[in-house]
């Protein structure tokens, strides 16, 4: 039997619902810049009919349910595309970083130090009995010897700073893992499973942007995370990962202790750290390496035969124990005197031809299996570690550009806007004083009724 | 679609970003006045730039080298010229001394004039340039002749302190060597185990014992010595041209190539300050329109 009391109820649970929609619309606003929140929406729906025998009479409005709006799909789009830029971020880095120490197309490069080594020799050839001209080429193999080492400290010391960067990484990457898997158990143990919340978000956020992992959602709520094809959290399961070293430092992935199955990080930091490293970095430097070590004989091949200004011979320019950019150096000798420095072939004192022969080195295919000139061969390695650069910056800008359009896309489904949450406030704001309204003129119907008695 | 406060926030944050950096970029070229200031901003130029740097570095060597030689070959001309000198006069006292007219006494006189020229060729010989003995090859360390004396002081021999002479070389090319000394060998052996000295020495001999047939043997060797010393000259001479040429067209090969280098990684300005104009202007738009949008929302008009 439909009613006063009736309509009370339902003003009463309109003021209720308005005020419940009042709290999902405050905290939009107050989320409106945290980056892992979700939007959420308020349904309103009307309470259960009553019958009386003729007529059917609603019974008010409830906040039936609060839905957090995530797309799936355009979230794992969005962490994909994410992670393949960090990963171009990473390698170009520190790629331009080796750019950087290479100093060329300035005065402080290699390539300047070798023309002013292979000058020197011709400055002696000039004048071969002279004991300053054997000082200026002994300073300019120690210019050459120092220019080479600083190059070495540096790829040696970014190489070990990019062992570090992916162990610490590595660190994080296992705790991130653990806490999905706590986060898994807690969601699964809820009466109602509901979407993911804004803190697994966040934790898939960072792994994904670690390692490129993917991740799917079971019927139960939880999430399983993968890294390249490998389940690393089940549910409450996780595989953690432990870091082993081969024989250079580098740190790699062991397997898990269960299966053995070893995951490969195809994407995010941790892949770019290990590119620019491994496609880059080691490469530049056995190159240096080899390039140094071919310098080194070919001079001490010359150098050894001719006779220095002491009528002494068989002595060479640089240590032949030379094994790479690490412990290239003048030999003893002439690095303590520059009088032993040999210039002639024959033993006489005006003689040039060792001084020649080395000098014309500068024009010899020496390197890469005696097809380029020492300096081809160099700056061959310095347009390709340019060419690296420049097609990093491209994918990078691509990703880039895929990223944000992803982000656009996310903002549309997901991101809080104050306007519209305005609007909102102003339609709960509305409802809210029609209900109170509606309390009050019942509230004196009731008076009326009651003065009756 | 659906636009949000922080959707449209980060696509200004990105697009000023953008903007700022392409400005920044143009920026430094203008400054460096570098198109190409680091290999990654061209990497196929830079591998061009690095080797024609290598290379005018090389060919201006090659230039002083030149230089050193033309120095060198002039200092030996002026003591080619010498030598012809001492041998002119030389021919003169023995075109006298083989005149039947001359006394024994006047023959002796001659000797005496016969043998200052002696000392004087001996000098060019062993003469000295830039602390080394400048005839001596690869040996400067020590005079090219050395005399043999008799108890009176008189020359009685000089002999080359050198089995054999070679020539110091300096490259004046890639590949290309070129003499940059002239050995005493050249100069003054006349061939047949002959050489000036001996000529000399011989001649003044003849004149104090007055032996006319010996003194007109002589004459004939004197005038091989100076047909050897005029194409001694000759050959300094188109040494000299030949290395002036070398270094003429090296200077020619660095000017061409520092200007390949300029065209290949110079600021264009032009272009530059046009684009930089262009591009700040859309950044000036970008923060403007920026600023505008970002600001109000709803919540100013409740």
């Amino acid at each position: 039997m439909p009613g006063i009391n009736g309509a009370i109820t339902s003003a009463t649970r309109a003021l209720l619902a308005q005020q419940a929609a009042m709290q999902v619309v405050s905290d939009n606003i107050a989320n409106a810049n945290n980056p892992d929140y979700a939007r959420r929406r308020g349904e309103l729906a009307s309470g259960p009919m009553l019958f009386d025998g003729n007529n059917s009479f609603g019974t008010g409005v409830d906040l039936q349910r609060v839905q957090t709006l995530r797309d799936p799909f355009v979230e794992g789009q969005l962490q994909r595309t994410g992670a393949e830029s960090l990963r171009y971020e990473q390698t170009d880095q520190h790629l331009k970083l080796i750019e950087a120490s290479l100093a060329e197309l300035g005065d402080g490069g290699l390539s300047n130090a070798l023309d002013n080594f292979w000058a020197s020799w011709q400055d002696l050839a000039a004048d071969p009995t002279s004991s300053g001209a054997r000082a200026v080429v002994q300073q300019a193999g120690l210019g050459l010897v120092s220019r080479v080492r600083s190059l070495h400290s540096n790829l040696t010391e970014q190489i070990t700073n990019i062992n570090r960067q992916v162990e610490d990484r590595i660190g994080k990457l296992n705790g991130l893992l653990q806490e999905l898997g706590r986060l898994n158990v807690q969601q699964v143990n809820r009466v109602q499973p509901g979407e993911v919340d804004d803190l697994r978000a966040h934790v898939m956020d960072e792994l994904s942007k670690l390692t490129g992992a993917t991740f799917r959602q079971q019927s139960d709520g939880s999430i399983t995370a993968m890294i390249g094809n490998v389940p690393v959290v089940e549910a409450g399961n996780v595989r953690t990962l432990t870091i082993q070293k081969d024989s250079i430092g580098r740190p790699f992935i062991g397997g898990f202790g269960d299966n053995g199955v070893v995951p490969v990080i195809d994407s995010g930091e941790i892949a770019g750290l290990n590119e620019a490293r491994d496609d880059h970095l080691l490469p530049l430097r056995d190159k240096l390496d080899a390039l140094v070590k071919t310098i080194v004989t070919e001079v001490n091949k010359i150098h050894s035969s001719g006779f220095n200004l002491n009528g002494g011979t068989g002595i060479d320019f640089f240590k032949s124990s030379t094994t790479g950019m690490i412990d290239f150096d003048l030999s003893d000798g002439i690095k303590r005197d520059h009088r032993l420095i040999a210039g002639s072939l024959d033993g006489n004192g005006a003689d040039n031809q060792i001084a020649l022969a080395i000098s014309d080195l500068s024009t010899a295919k020496i390197a890469s299996n005696g097809t380029e000139t020492i300096s081809q061969a160099y700056s061959t390695l310095v347009s390709e570690i340019g060419l690296g650069i420049q097609n990093l910056t491209m994918m990078k800008d691509a990703a880039d550009s895929s990223y944000q359009q992803m982000q656009a896309w996310h903002d549309s489904v997901s991101g809080v806007s104050v306007d519209e949450e305005m609007t909102k406030m102003m339609r709960y704001q509305n409802g809210f004083n029609a209900a109170a309204k509606l309390t009050k003129t019942l509230n004196e119907m009731m008076d009326a009724m009651l003065g009756i008695v | 679609m659906r636009v949000t406060q922080s959707g449209v926030t980060r696509k200004v944050i990105n697009t000023i970003n953008d903007r700022y950096e392409s400005l920044s970029k143009l920026q430094e070229s203008m400054t460096s006045g570098k198109s190409v200031s680091r290999p990654s901003d061209n990497p196929m130029v830079t591998s061009e730039l690095l080797q024609l740097a290598s290379d005018t570095r090389r060919i201006g060597q090659f230039v002083k080298n030149a230089q050193l030689i033309t120095q060198e070959m002039q200092t030996a001309e002026s003591a080619v010229s010498q030598v012809t000198e001492v041998l002119s006069v030389a021919r003169t006292k023995a075109l006298a001394g083989a005149n039947d007219a001359m006394s024994a006494n006047d023959r002796k006189a001659l000797a005496i004039a016969v043998d200052g020229e002696i000392k004087e060729l001996l000098g060019v010989a062993n003469q000295k340039y830039n602390g080394k003995y400048l005839l001596g090859g690869t040996k400067i360390d020590r005079p090219p002749y050395v005399i043999t004396t008799d108890g009176e002081g008189k020359i009685t021999a000089i002999t080359s302190s050198q089995d054999s002479v070679l020539t110091v070389q300096l490259a004046v090319g890639d590949g290309l060597r070129v003499d940059a000394s002239v050995g005493s060998d050249d100069l003054f052996n006349t061939g047949d185990g002959d050489n000036l000295f001996q000529v000399l020495l011989d001649l003044r001999d003849a004149l104090n014992n007055s032996d006319v047939d010996t003194i007109n043997g002589t004459l004939d060797r004197l005038s091989i010595g100076i047909d050897q010393t005029t194409s001694t000259t000759a050959m300094i001479g188109a040494r000299i041209n030949l290395v002036d040429s070398i270094s003429q067209r090296h200077s020619d090969l660095k000017t061409s190539t520092e200007q390949r280098i300029s065209e290949l990684s110079d600021a264009d300005a032009v272009e530059v300050i046009s684009r930089y104009n262009q591009e700040q202007a859309v950044y000036q738009m970008a923060l403007k329109t920026a600023v505008n949008l970002i600001q109000p929302t709803l919540v100013n008009f409740v």
